[in-house]
């Protein structure tokens, strides 16, 4: 090969890297300038008084401490609600269900689920668990509404990470005597579970940022007190965040911030918990 | 290279006499509308090695795999004709898998230790079958390891995980696994394959050592270790459809030597294959 061919195939290569990086750049920045702006512009509101007292004033003063626990009650309903049913719906479509049309079109409702516009889950979960189950305007809906949506995710990370389990392993298992149901839970569950782990905490930290759908099914702004059971109403950060950011005349911005800020501590700390459970997991795999 | 095939002076012992322990007729394998065997029919002897030779793909694994119903696993296979363990057809309805498994256990090619500790690896199954006792699963595991030529090296780290053994060691673990329980036949897919000469030798000799007691049913790719450590051999080719077939079956001293078949000659002095 000649020099040249040599030089322009190098520099097309580095042409190569430069767009591949560029692009890399590009995705990164906004998440980047999101968390960097909404710290520095609500980093000042955070205080211990902020997020341990109930709001005065509409929001204005005091804190958001009853929208924080109503957050993390929303988001352990809704993981108490989906992570078993889905988990168990994808080791049925996985490991149980034939390939034919029938799972097929199962599978691809699944997958399109995912996509369903959140408002529209409000709606079914308004008609569906307040309005058909009479659970009213509560936790309880809201947290069954949550979950709803999330189990696509839950289902399709469920499926994924039990298909990921070596072939060999199963027939290792099956080759010993040992049945399909035992090889699913001594084998295979435990290899997939970090990824099962994993998929769920995402979708639950999701489920936790969502406005539209619990907009109608039971968040209220202000309440004088944290929800005694599943059957109250509630607070929660991203629908105070709406109310106060839409609603609320003469708000002060940093206020504004400070809860925006909140809530991507809370839904960030999720991601960061389902990313140590799965170094763990996987640590302690190879012992 | 050498490829004189030499038959070893191992006084192999006149399979004739040996009962009947797997027995398939007339046998067809397919997967869909592919067919994998065509119109098998052979006797294999217990208490002594088969090897089951052939060139890539004339459908060695699947018949070895018939003798497990671990054809059973892919979507689409369907099996005609007659296979029976000690007399009684293993495809019949009422046949329950999971116990012939038990009886015809499988070392795969690329060794599969589970990611868990060698104990573990080798209590698996007897757990599963509800051997229960740290001191009854501690003397099965010891003894299993003893019979698959492993317990010296593993002795001390019992604890540790099977990933972090050999290449050898990890295949010797796994047939440490289906001795542990107790089959009677035991299947073995090209189980030196992945392995270096040193460890290849060892299987062989565990192989041999194992063969008294158990069944044992060998495909290799590697015709030196079919007349190294075989009884009886079984030739396969394929058809001109893919399909496979047997084409010589008989003590291994005789087909290496004395081949009846044209293709077998051809085969085993390396003019194909």
């Amino acid at each position: 090969m000649t020099t040249a061919v040599l030089n322009s195939r190098k520099i097309t290569q580095q042409t190569a890297f430069m767009f591949l990086a560029l692009a890399t750049v590009i995705t990164v920045t906004p998440v980047l300038f999101i968390i960097i702006y909404t710290v520095v512009q609500g980093g000042g509101a955070i205080s211990w008084d902020f997020i341990s007292q109930f709001p005065s004033q509409a929001g204005k003063a005091g804190g958001i401490f009853p929208a924080i626990i109503g957050t993390f009650y929303l988001m352990l309903g809704t993981l108490i609600s989906a992570l078993p049913v889905g988990v168990l719906a994808g080791i049925y479509l996985t490991e149980y269900a034939r390939d034919n049309w029938l799972t097929r079109l199962v599978n691809l409702a699944i997958v399109n689920l995912a996509g369903v516009p959140s408002i529209v889950f409000g709606l079914f979960g308004l008609s569906v668990f307040v309005l058909a189950f009479n659970f009213g305007l509560s936790l309880l809906s809201a947290s069954l509404t949550l979950a709803a949506q999330a189990l696509a995710m839950v289902i399709t990370t469920s499926r994924e990470a039990l298909l990921a389990v070596p072939r060999e392993y199963r027939e290792g298992s099956l080759a010993v005597g040992v049945t399909k149901w035992q090889t699913v839970r001594h084998i295979v569950l435990p290899q997939a579970m970090p990824g099962i782990i994993t998929g769920a905490v995402l979708a639950i930290s999701r489920a936790a940022g969502e406005t539209a759908p619990i907009l109608v099914v039971g968040a209220a702004f202000l309440l004088p007190a944290l929800p005694n059971s599943p059957f109250d109403q509630f607070m929660a950060l991203p629908y105070h965040l709406y109310t106060t950011a839409a609603h609320i005349p003469n708000m002060p911005k940093q206020t504004i911030w400070g809860i925006a800020l909140m809530l991507l501590i809370v839904v960030l700390s999720f991601d960061i918990l389902a990313a140590a459970i799965r170094i763990r997991t996987r640590r302690r795999k190879h012992l | 290279m050498n490829i004189n095939i030499s038959v070893p002076d191992i006084a192999q012992r006149p399979v004739e006499q040996c009962a009947t322990k797997i027995n398939a007729v007339n046998v067809n394998l397919f997967y869909g509308a592919f067919q994998a065997l065509r119109n098998i029919s052979l006797d294999i002897p217990s208490c002594a090695i088969t090897a089951i030779i052939g060139p890539s793909g004339c459908g060695k694994s699947s018949l070895l795999r018939l003798f497990n119903r671990m054809n059973d696993l892919i979507p689409g296979a369907r099996v005609e004709g007659n296979v029976e363990l000690d007399g009684i057809p293993i495809y019949e309805p009422k046949i329950d898998v999971v116990e012939l498994r038990k009886r015809v256990g499988m070392v795969f090619q690329k060794p599969n230790p589970f990611p868990m500790s060698v104990f573990e690896n080798v209590a698996y199954g007897p757990k599963r079958h509800s051997i229960k006792g740290r001191g009854r699963l501690e003397e099965t595991v010891e003894k299993s390891l003893r019979q698959a030529a492993l317990w010296d090296e593993v002795k001390d780290k019992l604890g540790q995980s099977g990933l972090a053994l050999s290449g050898g060691q990890q295949q010797r673990l796994c047939i440490a696994r289906v001795l542990a329980v107790e089959p009677e036949v035991i299947l073995m897919d090209e189980p030196c394959s992945a392995l270096d000469p040193v460890a290849t030798l060892k299987i062989e000799d565990l192989m041999r050592s194992l063969s008294g007691e158990y069944t044992i049913i060998i495909v290799t790719h590697n015709m030196q270790q079919a007349a190294r450590v075989s009884d009886t051999t079984a030739f396969m080719m394929m058809e001109a459809d893919r399909a496979g077939t047997l084409v010589e079956y008989g003590p291994t001293a005789r087909l290496f030597t004395n081949p009846k078949d044209k293709r077998t000659e051809d085969y085993i002095t390396g003019r194909f294959g």
